[in-house]
């Protein structure tokens, strides 16, 4: 560990150059705003700033790269928080308690709360990949399928805790959430399944194609209802700018802020498992050991530390299979690979004995790029009241088109949109019903994996499913799940008194 | 209508969608395949639309024991929840909805800008924003910045 404290030390010496700390803002800066939009990714921008980096040195090249990856996952939170449409899948989780907050006219907090709590988990997780990434490998590796599937279990138990008043609507909405998971090729058998014939859905609904109509285009409907109606004003939530989080409040968070950092840093090093599981399963442990579970989904400044920590965790985490092992983590590590590889790094265990002082230099970076965040993230929420300045009529027909087009951009086909249009309709008729839709979301990003895992390991024990239950990390995530369980059925029960919806019209 | 009565309809509309799908649309869009230890590919589906039938008995049931006489006047508040102002709200939706359709249809044929050039003032001016002037700059301005964007720089060819 002196060892890694003294080369990372060295590595801090070469990195600090005005050159890469350029290419670092550049990437960071990039990678904030394109998280910012709805319908493009970090994995995008990665992709098309690759050729790039081909006359770039190593250094500023994967830095510049892991600015963007860092960037956008952040990112994701603006407009989670204010136009309540998640730039990314990761900030999903942060769009529930986010944009209550920016309706309560505390959005300035909200966003203030995620930028900290990314850096934070950003840092932790970077710090993690340092220095105890061989050992964080070896864990990794003891996950098969039967592991994979119950650490995703655990994701869903959060289903419980997001469902509202209503358990019975809430797991209504997830069941639909698990069907809509379904559409596509099966992951074991590659028949299509609900495809009507159609190449387009061959390939599955898309996450951010869903999201966007669910959360972004069914507010637009929502906001259509005031037209024409007197003492109605369409309008976004207002008052972004002055409330400060101060330091001393900031840290109050502190075990919020340390257990999504290590959930997100374990689930980032898992190949595989993605920043949006990592989100849903810190969310639901911060739910699990809050005194009042009830307030999370009303605008719970705690949610979104849990979130933003956790999702923001994976960055570093991911890449310590990928370096370690040389095994990808998820598609944004997949595309780093090539970006290794052209620059003559070959990911893999001879990486650290070859090109160590290449590869600490690229932590130093790593943590810079963190730093550098909190520079960028307080440049957006600095212009974040350009947007809730406009007006309401302005806004949504704006936030629609770009809704559109990023919907496009997903995969380039106008199906998209109108995929994006039907969840938008039905994210409308389930706010109508008080259905609540985070279930929903939560069933439907993760039901694919949960699937395909549960298929493996029964293919894999040749039907024998018990035999799962021989690993000691899924015996220990049944506990965790029954835990939360228990936790959630007792926090239900304590509320249970309380009037269910709206009252009767 | 009292939400025990919503309830009671919400849970019949699931239940009903939810037998669709497994007399009807789990069948025909699921084959069945051979296989020695794994789940069939129509496993999920059906456990998906199974519970959801079964979640949806539950919440009609539930409303009925708490609201004894939600099928008594079920009806009657049925018509009386059709009055003039919910009628005026569907109606807004239902004209968004109608531009939203229309713009999906216009970005196949005429493409991004022309579709945008249509679309994009007209919610505006639907939604309550009257002035002429700012409606063409605030047009222009987004379809200028979003081509831009997205076909210059993200390479995303919009046309």
């Amino acid at each position: 560990m002196v060892d890694s404290f003294m080369r990372l030390c060295e590595g801090f010496t070469t990195v600090i150059t005005l050159y890469n700390l350029l290419w670092i803002f550049i990437g960071t800066f990039v990678g904030v705003v394109i998280g910012a939009i709805p319908g493009l990714t970090g994995v995008m921008a990665i992709a098309l700033l690759i050729p790039v980096t081909y006359t770039m040195e190593a250094i500023p090249a994967i830095c510049m790269l892991l600015g963007i990856y860092c960037g956008a996952t952040y990112g994701g939170s603006i407009t989670a928080i204010l136009i309540n449409t998640p730039g990314t899948a990761a900030s999903a989780a942060t769009a529930y308690d986010g944009f209550e907050l920016a309706k309560k006219g505390k959005a300035g907090l909200a966003l203030k709360m995620a930028l900290y709590a990314s850096f934070v988990g950003g840092i932790l997780s970077a710090i993690m990949l340092v220095f105890i990434s061989p050992i964080i490998a070896k864990f990794a590796l003891l996950f098969g399928p039967g592991e994979y599937f119950f650490l995703i279990l655990m994701g869903l138990v959060v289903v419980a805790g997001v469902s509202g008043k209503n358990l019975c609507k809430g797991l209504i909405a997830a069941s639909v959430g698990l069907l809509a998971s379904t559409v596509g090729m099966d992951p074991m058998a590659g028949v299509s399944r609900f495809s009507f014939g159609s190449i387009n859905l061959l390939n599955g609904l898309t996450s951010i194609t869903v999201l966007i109509g669910l959360t972004a285009m069914s507010e637009v409907m929502l906001q259509a209802e005031k037209i024409g109606r007197p003492g109605q004003k369409i309008e976004l939530p207002q008052q972004v700018g002055s409330q400060a989080l101060p330091l001393k409040k900031f840290l109050s968070f502190w075990k919020t802020l340390l257990k999504g950092s290590l959930i997100g840093t374990y689930i980032g090093a898992i190949p595989g498992i993605g920043s949006s599981v990592a989100g849903f399963v810190s969310y639901n442990e911060a739910i699990r050991s809050s005194k009042h579970p009830e307030t999370y989904g009303t605008g719970e400044i705690d949610a979104i530390a849990a979130t933003e920590s956790a999702n923001n965790a994976v960055t570093g985490a991911a890449l310590i299979p990928l370096l370690t092992l040389g095994i990808p983590g998820d598609t944004v590590t997949a595309i780093l690979v090539g970006a290794f590889m052209l620059q003559g790094l070959t990911p893999g265990p001879l990486l650290f004995t070859n090109y160590g002082d290449t590869l600490y230099a690229i932590f130093a970076g790593l943590l810079i790029v963190n730093v550098v965040m909190l520079i960028t993230g307080a440049m957006a929420i600095k212009a974040a009241p350009l947007i809730t300045a406009a007006p309401g009529t302005v806004m949504f027909p704006v936030i629609f088109i770009m809704c559109c087009v990023g919907s496009y951009a997903v995969e380039i086909n106008s199906f998209q949109i109108g995929v994006a249009l039907f969840f938008g309709v039905m994210g409308y008729l389930f706010k109508k019903m008080q259905i609540p839709t985070a279930p929903f979301l939560i069933a439907f990003i993760l039901g694919g994996s949960l699937e395909s895992n549960l298929r493996r390991t029964l293919t894999l024990f040749k039907g024998r499913l018990w035999e799962v239950f021989y690993s000691p990390v899924v015996l220990i995530f049944c506990a965790l799940i029954i835990i939360s369980l228990i936790y959630v059925i007792r926090s239900r029960r304590k509320t249970s008194g309380t009037s269910e919806e709206q009252p009767d019209d | 209508m009292r939400w025990t009565q919503k309830n009671f309809l919400i849970g019949c509309g699931f239940l009903i969608v939810s037998l669709i799908f497994i007399f009807f649309l789990i069948p025909a869009q699921v084959k069945t395949i051979k296989n020695a230890y794994d789940f069939q590919p129509s496993f999920f589906p059906y456990f998906a639309c199974i519970t959801m039938a079964v979640l949806s008995v539950i919440l009609m049931v539930s409303n009925l024991i708490k609201d004894r006489m939600l099928l008594k006047d079920l009806f009657i508040n049925i018509k009386a929840g059709l009055s003039k102002e919910s009628l005026k709200i569907a109606g807004n939706v239902a004209v968004i909805f109608v531009l939203f359709c229309l713009y999906l249809v216009l970005f196949n044929k005429i493409g991004f800008i022309a579709a945008t050039a249509i679309i994009l003032p007209s919610m505006m001016f639907i939604m309550g924003w009257r002035k002429p002037v700012s409606l063409v700059i605030i047009t222009a301005l987004v379809i200028v910045g979003l081509y831009f964007f997205f076909d210059k720089v993200m390479l995303v060819h919009l046309s």
